[in-house]
């Protein structure tokens, strides 16, 4: 109960804040919520290397399967890095109270999480404030 | 917004009502405070280079 009247002074502080001040919880949110997917993506990359070395027939073709699988996931962790560090930024926007640039940075955030979910291999989960473009809520293989 | 982003988002604002009274009991300001996202690239790689490593010597031998 003493939890839902939170959510709910949380809510109601959100809408009779202006946007940016409503953009802290949201901020939080979307680090809680990182900080989870974080160990999920971090365990299927290193579920898929050892995939890799299960299947090679020698040491030489197991050093050249875990390259490969390097190098498919290279460009999902820059895109991880890069929302990371967005959210940085945009918490730093907020901390500063710097209005124009939260709203900018909020946009950058929201597009780097965009980017992560089209690319990440595994489903990601939807953030408050946060819609993307069709087909790039995760998922992609 | 459909059912399952619904419920998604209530869950993500019942995990933030956990971190805000954490941080109250705590004593902290919670909008002073915001959490940072602390994983990156080079964590998730020496977690994997160490798996691999290791998954290499125990099929294959070696040091």
């Amino acid at each position: 109960m003493r939890r839902l009247l939170l959510i709910l002074a949380l809510l109601l502080s959100a809408c009779a804040a202006s946007q940016q001040e409503a953009q802290g919880p949201m901020a939080a949110v979307v680090a809680v919520s990182a900080n989870e997917v974080f160990p999920v993506l971090r365990d299927t990359y290193v579920a898929a290397g050892e995939k890799a070395v299960a299947e090679a027939t020698n040491v030489e073709d197991a050093h050249a399967r875990v390259q490969a699988v390097k190098a498919k996931w290279r460009p999902i962790w820059e895109a991880w890095d890069a929302f990371a560090e967005s959210h940085d930024l945009w918490r730093q926007a907020l901390l500063d109270g710097d209005s124009p640039r939260i709203l900018e940075m909020a946009k950058e955030a929201r597009e780097a999480y965009c980017a992560l979910a089209a690319a990440a291999p595994i489903e990601l989960p939807a953030m408050p404030g946060i819609v993307c473009a069709l087909g790039q809520n995760g998922g992609a293989q | 917004m459909n059912a399952a982003t619904a419920l998604a988002v209530i869950q993500l604002l019942g995990k933030l009502a956990k971190l805000v009274e954490a941080m109250v009991a705590a004593g902290k300001d919670p909008l002073a405070e915001l959490p940072v996202i602390t994983g990156r690239y080079a964590q998730a790689e020496r977690a994997f280079d160490d798996a691999t490593d290791q998954a290499i010597r125990d099929r294959f031998g070696g040091t």
